[in-house]
């Protein structure tokens, strides 16, 4: 419940974020880079109903794919801007969050589990099946626009970069108010003891709605921006398990529940991924099998996640550094 | 003024009648204590009043209204609280966090809800312990930190569920006195209890429960003479 | 006409193998109260094991299920020891979500290692048996569904039986219902919990061999019955050992008459689609004994 007490890091590392393009000329590397906001905001937008809600969404790409299908269908056959289809998008996941948890905040979490899991599952192979507007299995292009900001598309990739980084402060600000907030300290009562928590006046059903459609909403976006960032969406990827198994593992890994967790497992895990993926020549299952390892390695033995590894390191730094300078004062 | 009135209120489980059309009232600014041999049905009825069973049959009205079929979190709302016979902390938060849960009830802010908190904390002789984690505390501090969750949502009427269980003679003297002091703020308190040293020193009024039914409802020293009760306790069950 | 009964049969068969796969889990979930998301790879694991015992042993798929039950009962035993407890024992809210998780990596894991180590390629094994058939009238019976059908049976039978008449089974029983007054009676709760994950495993071995018959295995495999079996759970009501296999006859039933009206790439869907109707509508399954 406590915040980094200082502010200057996260202020500092926000400027240097910003000027970060500026010096990576590489248009390689600033890829890797906006990939690495995209997982750290969808893994942001996951903690909100998987970290604080304390629920467990295996198919959070059910909602990033409704983002990217709904604003590149209206974009299509509408010429409406991906920008008002990124709304349209949010709200339509927002729905589906509902529809999927009203039966399930009910019932033991293993029930939402699957739910999700079922969700992603079944809009992958209704897309798949649909080729008219939607594709197929083929997937869909993003007609080419080269240079029109307004319809959310630039050949300069740091207009994707500013945009990405600005959700992810978004994001930022999104889970420090919740955690600070009534909104907060309410789900992670519901977490401990959701009876507790009812005989002290708190609607578990409610809040737990609450958190899954704003988070639902926030990942609808990044596929909006996923679609006109990569300009093509196949059901496969935007709908797939590899996507929501991603999100949760990182959420997770990081730290699920805390501000930064999700943000350090995406530049954590995302190198990661590369490197197995790369030391194995691309073998099959690899990387999967890597974050299946990860996930049971941090839930036996620091189930709270990395992100607690480092703030313990931290604090010994702080406390090493206190006890040279008093060393170097003569007697405290 | 009756303040809470359980009416003819009945649960049964299958074949098994756990409550018979029991009958009673509390009056606002009372202490009445609900005593009864083990399985008697005393949990049961709280788990009624509370909204956490719908009764089978009967009514249940508090502060005016009909609140039996309604939901835990809005029978708290209104002022009816309960707190749990195994005691239930937010293991992984503060024991100022834990009552700062009961306080947003009131106090939508968060800084707000902390002061109101922190004010709880001290009545109740737990501000040194503010910031240590739940589930490190000892039994006896639980279930003062169990009512001091429940008091900081500010309750009409205050349910306490053998809170003296498991503690030393010490430790509930404190209770007893912590329990008349919210009484005399204005607390209607009702207590289950095993203990007969507490529910003599504390309750204005005694309701026997005995085998689901209501066998006595009097001050605790003509109900300790009733025949029915000396049976009900030496006949049956008994602690 | 012909069809239908035809479709009647093949739902029946293939419903009573979800009840034996769905069985372990009931028991486990009715005991434990943990949901263990890696059923399915168990299954999958059952499974290749099945195929090494028929092509390298030269095993008649049947005689494989000794082997196979026996293999996983040690696996289980082992499984609850030291991966499963440990992290249980470390939660300590009352929502213990940190063994869902936990299950869900052993998922991934165990299926991704698998495609690693055999590859994504189907194998069929070397079972002459496995192609027999019987004709009634105008339905064909492969002598693998017949099998299924019958060891469904018994094996559901045994598993009451074994609750409620051994000691072991009615201290499975009491721990489920109770663990602390288990406790009190003398019953150590841990050497139940890992007995009870190890015989849920068992239970799901049995059907290893059996579905070898029938579907050839990948990787992957265990996805579909895994989550078949969770759905049979929920039909059949949770810890209900009658219930599962009343749950997975209806699930094949739902299955297979779909599929007479449904093309095939929606029977998927079908099932998750029941999936959500159920939750729905009655969550405490049709024998459920308690609420999910």
């Amino acid at each position: 419940m406590t915040m980094a007490r200082s502010y200057w890091l996260p202020i500092g590392a926000g400027i240097a974020m910003m000027l970060l393009p500026l010096l990576l000329t590489n248009p390689y590397a600033l890829s890797v880079v906006v990939l690495a906001l995209l997982y750290s905001y969808l893994s942001l937008s996951w903690n909100l109903i998987g970290g604080i809600g304390g629920q467990l969404s295996l198919g959070h790409a059910a909602y990033f794919g409704i983002g990217a299908y709904t604003s590149t269908v209206l974009f299509t056959e509408l010429g409406i801007s991906p920008w008002f289809g990124m709304i349209a998008g949010a709200g339509l996941a927002s729905v589906a969050a509902v529809v999927i948890g009203m039966p399930c905040f009910r019932l033991r979490g293993a029930y939402y589990a699957l739910a999700t899991l079922a969700a992603a599952m079944i809009l992958m192979v209704l897309v798949e099946n649909t080729n008219d507007f939607l594709g197929g299995p083929r997937g869909l292009d993003v007609r080419l626009l080269h240079d029109a900001p307004l319809s959310f598309q630039h050949t300069d990739k740091r207009f994707y970069y500013y945009i990405i980084l600005a959700f992810v402060v978004c994001a930022l600000l999104i889970n420090a108010w919740a955690l600070r907030s009534r909104f907060g300290y309410y789900l992670t009562a519901i977490r401990n003891d959701h009876e507790a928590a009812a005989a002290l006046g708190v609607d578990a059903q409610r809040f737990k709605l609450i958190a899954a459609v704003a988070s639902a909403a926030m990942t609808a976006v990044g596929g909006t921006f996923y679609a006109q960032y990569v300009l093509f969406i196949a059901p496969e990827k935007v709908f797939g398990s590899h996507l929501s198994v991603q999100i949760a593992v990182i959420c997770i890994v990081g730290g699920r529940g805390t501000l930064w967790g999700p943000v350090l497992g995406a530049f954590l895990l995302l190198p990661a991924e590369d490197l197995a993926r790369t030391l194995t020549g691309g073998t099959p299952g690899v990387t999967m099998m890597l974050y299946g390892l990860l996930l049971m390695v941090v839930m036996r033995f620091e189930p709270r996640g990395i992100i607690v590894l480092m703030e313990r390191a931290l604090a010994e730094w702080n406390r090493w550094k206190g006890k040279t300078a008093r060393m170097g004062k003569g007697v405290a | 003024m009756s303040l809470l009135e359980f009416r003819s209120i009945a649960r049964h489980f299958g074949g098994l009648k756990a409550i018979d059309a029991v009958s009673f009232n509390v009056q606002e600014g009372e202490t009445v204590g609900l005593i009864g041999p083990n399985g008697a049905g005393k949990t049961t009825l709280f788990a009624m009043a509370s909204g956490f069973l719908p009764p089978t049959d009967g009514q249940i009205w508090f502060a005016g209204s009909r609140i039996d079929g309604k939901s835990a979190p809005e029978i708290c709302r209104q002022g009816l609280v309960r707190t749990f016979q195994i005691v239930r902390p937010f293991g992984e938060m503060s024991v100022l966090d834990n009552v700062m849960v009961g306080c947003f009830l009131h106090h939508r802010d968060r800084q707000a809800a902390r002061n109101a908190a922190m004010a709880v904390l001290e009545r109740f002789d737990m501000a040194d312990r503010a910031d240590q984690a739940a589930k490190t505390l000892t039994l006896a501090k639980r279930k003062r930190l169990e009512v001091a969750k429940v008091i900081a949502t500010k309750p009409k009427l205050l349910m306490l569920d053998e809170v003296m269980a498991g503690l030393t003679r010490v430790e509930m003297e404190e209770i007893i006195n912590l329990i008349r002091s919210l009484r005399d703020d204005g607390v209607t308190v009702l207590l289950v209890e095993h203990n007969m040293h507490a529910v003599m020193e504390l309750s204005d009024r005694v309701v026997v429960i005995h085998h689901g039914r209501k066998i006595c409802d009097a001050e605790p020293q003509v109900a300790a003479n009733d025949p029915a009760v000396v049976e009900a306790y030496l006949g049956g069950d008994e602690d | 006409m012909a069809s239908i009964l035809q479709a009647l049969f093949d739902g029946i068969a293939s419903g009573a193998i979800y009840g034996i796969i769905a069985l372990g889990l009931s028991l486990q979930f009715g005991v434990m109260k943990i949901i263990n998301f890696a059923h399915g790879s168990f299954l999958m694991i059952a499974m290749y094991l099945s195929y090494v015992a028929a092509n390298s042993l030269g095993l008649h798929l049947l005689a494989a299920i000794p082997v196979v039950v026996a293999v996983l009962y040690v696996v289980g035993l082992a499984a609850q020891r030291w991966l499963i407890e440990p992290v249980y024992m470390k939660e300590s809210t009352r929502e213990p979500i940190s063994v869902l998780i936990f299950t869900t990596g052993l998922w991934i894991f165990l299926d991704n290692l698998f495609l690693v180590i055999a590859g994504p390629d189907y194998r069929t094994p070397d079972s002459d048996w496995a192609t027999g058939i019987f004709i009634v009238g105008d339905v064909i019976l492969t002598y693998p569904q017949v099998a299924g059908l019958i060891i469904a049976v018994l094996v559901t039978v045994a598993l009451v039986a074994f609750m409620r008449f051994t000691r072991l089974g009615r201290a499975i029983r009491a721990t489920g219902q109770d663990r602390e007054a288990a406790n009190v009676l003398g019953i150590d709760s841990a050497s139940v919990y890992r007995t009870s994950f190890a015989i849920g495993l068992a239970v799901l071995g049995v059907s290893g061999p059996l579905l070898l018959a029938s579907y050839p295995v990948d990787p992957f495999i265990g996805d579909l019955f895994g989550l078949r079996a969770f759905i049979v759970v929920v039909l059949g009501g949770i810890g209900s050992i009658g219930g599962a296999l009343a749950g997975g006859l209806l699930v094949g039933l739902i299955e297979s008459l779909g599929a007479q009206f449904l093309p095939i790439t929606y029977s998927q869907a079908l099932i998750f689609g029941v999936f959500l109707a159920v939750l729905y509508f009655r969550p405490q399954g049709l024998f459920g004994m308690e609420r999910a």
